[in-house]
């Protein structure tokens, strides 16, 4: 036994007895490991399989689908209860039925639905970068939708270079589109706001109107000496004996009659309004004490 | 993110070569490169096939989306923290990453998960698709996503499942 032999033999007794059987795991899913994490920024899109299925190239899909068979998968060509030993016959499969598609049909596939699943994996995030940087978003989703049209016949696609031409046409057009729309949806909001902003200004100045108008009113009462006044007027602090005012005309000094009246009154409207607060006050006053 | 994306998309057409298909992977299984980030230039997408958790109302793009198993109880869910408990610098060495065969080991053995300091993902679309719709039908109540991930901005912490496996040396 030579050394070389010798030395393997010692990897191979060391190495795990499921060694092989991972190595075909991470050979067949061209497994990719990342080390602690991966942050949220890395993350394009998360998109259920359910809204995956329907946009499928046709290669996936059964031509005649089990009428009787109502489940979701019915449709599928492959066997979707194969266990993980499956997976290369599921590749096999594929491309024996896209090879086996008319030329129509694999240029459909290859172009069309190939842009139809990179958009239905990459569509959050097409959405939010199309009117961030358009050109970026659609390479993007143009490599994604290339990765999957030469998946199932990577010759054939090598060998229609317009395939790649065509695919970023479509992306191109689509981009646009998004982007158009979102300017729209954009633009109509902001006419909405515009408008809401309009009215509200509207409502203010009204209100600003209706409110200087009243208040215009009041001062008027309170300035025009000639409109008769309905509140007593506030006299001055009445001495109850009526002095000589040499400026009165002897026709309008106030009789003592009028003075006293009114200091009585005032009196009187003093006391009750003590007593009001008094008595408001009395639960307070009776906790405070007691 | 998308500063990452678009300077990739740029350079790859730029350079006329996308759409020729050099260094793009087979549809089964790898070529003869089998290196992360030589693959990675050409294959700008990974896909991971998960059960998604309702995420904190509080949630912020910068936080891990997706934790290995065996980071997930020891810290708290903020990049600083990972950033904190590995090594000193900010971003992450790709000299950082563990590659003894125990790591890789407890990676791949579904009965020693928790310990695997590994998140699993794959470059192929057609793998998630076939891993999701199998997963889905084996447990309908349980919803089943598949997140696209942008691999130029994983690649300090990513490497091949294969790249690992065969580095394993027989004294570990």
């Amino acid at each position: 036994m030579t050394i070389t032999a010798y030395l393997l033999l010692i990897i191979e007794s060391r190495r795990h007895p499921d060694h092989w059987k991972w190595y075909r795991f991470a050979t067949e899913a061209q497994d990719v490991l990342i080390y602690r994490y991966v942050p949220g920024t890395a993350v394009l899109a998360s998109i259920p399989i359910l809204s995956i299925i329907p946009k499928l190239p046709s290669y996936f899909l059964n031509p005649n689908p089990n009428e009787e068979d109502k489940s979701f998968f019915s449709n599928l060509t492959w066997d979707v209860t194969q266990q993980r030993s499956g997976y290369q016959q599921f590749c096999q499969q594929m491309s024996e039925q896209f090879l086996r598609s008319s030329a129509e049909e694999r240029l459909r596939d290859t172009t069309t639905s190939s842009v139809r699943l990179a958009m239905s994996f990459l569509r959050p995030w097409f959405q939010r970068y199309a009117l961030k940087d358009f050109q970026g978003a659609v390479d993007n989703v143009s490599e994604l939708a290339y990765i999957i049209a030469r998946w199932p016949g990577q010759w054939w696609v090598r060998e229609h270079t317009e395939i790649w031409d065509l695919i970023q046409s479509m992306v191109h057009v689509i981009g646009e589109e998004v982007r158009d729309a979102q300017r729209l949806h954009a633009l109509n909001e902001v006419t909405r706001l515009q408008g809401v902003v309009s009215e509200l200004q509207l409502l203010t100045d009204e209100f600003m109107s209706v409110h200087s108008r009243s208040g215009s009113d009041e001062s008027a009462d309170e300035a025009d000496p000639s409109e008769p006044s309905s509140a007593p007027v506030s006299p001055p602090p009445a001495p109850l004996v009526p002095t000589e005012d040499p400026q009165l005309l002897p026709g309008q000094a106030p009789s003592k009659v009028e003075t006293a009246s009114c200091v009585l009154t005032s009196f009187l409207f003093g006391a009750f309004a003590a007593l009001f607060v008094v008595n408001s006050q009395k639960r307070d006053l009776a906790l405070h004490f007691t | 993110m998308a500063s990452v994306m678009d300077s990739s998309s740029t350079d790859s057409k730029d350079s006329g070569r996308f759409q020729l298909g050099f260094n793009a992977l087979p549809q089964y299984g790898f070529g003869p490169d089998l290196t992360f980030s030589s693959l990675v230039e050409h294959n700008p997408f990974l896909f991971r096939v998960y059960t998604p958790k309702p995420l904190s109302p509080f949630f912020d793009s910068s936080e891990p989306f997706f934790i290995a198993q065996k980071f997930k109880n020891s810290y708290r869910y903020t990049v600083q923290d990972f950033q904190a408990a590995g090594s000193s610098s900010a971003s992450l060495d790709q000299s950082a990453i563990p590659d003894s065969y125990a790591d890789v080991a407890n990676h791949m053995d579904w009965t020693k998960k928790s310990s695997s300091p590994f998140v699993t993902t794959s470059f192929s679309f057609a793998w998630a698709i076939w891993e999701a719709t199998r997963r889905y039908r084996s447990n309908p109540k349980q919803a089943v996503e598949i997140a696209v991930i942008d691999a130029k901005a994983v690649a300090e912490g990513a490497v091949t499942a294969l790249e690992l496996l065969r580095k394993g040396s027989p004294k570990e």
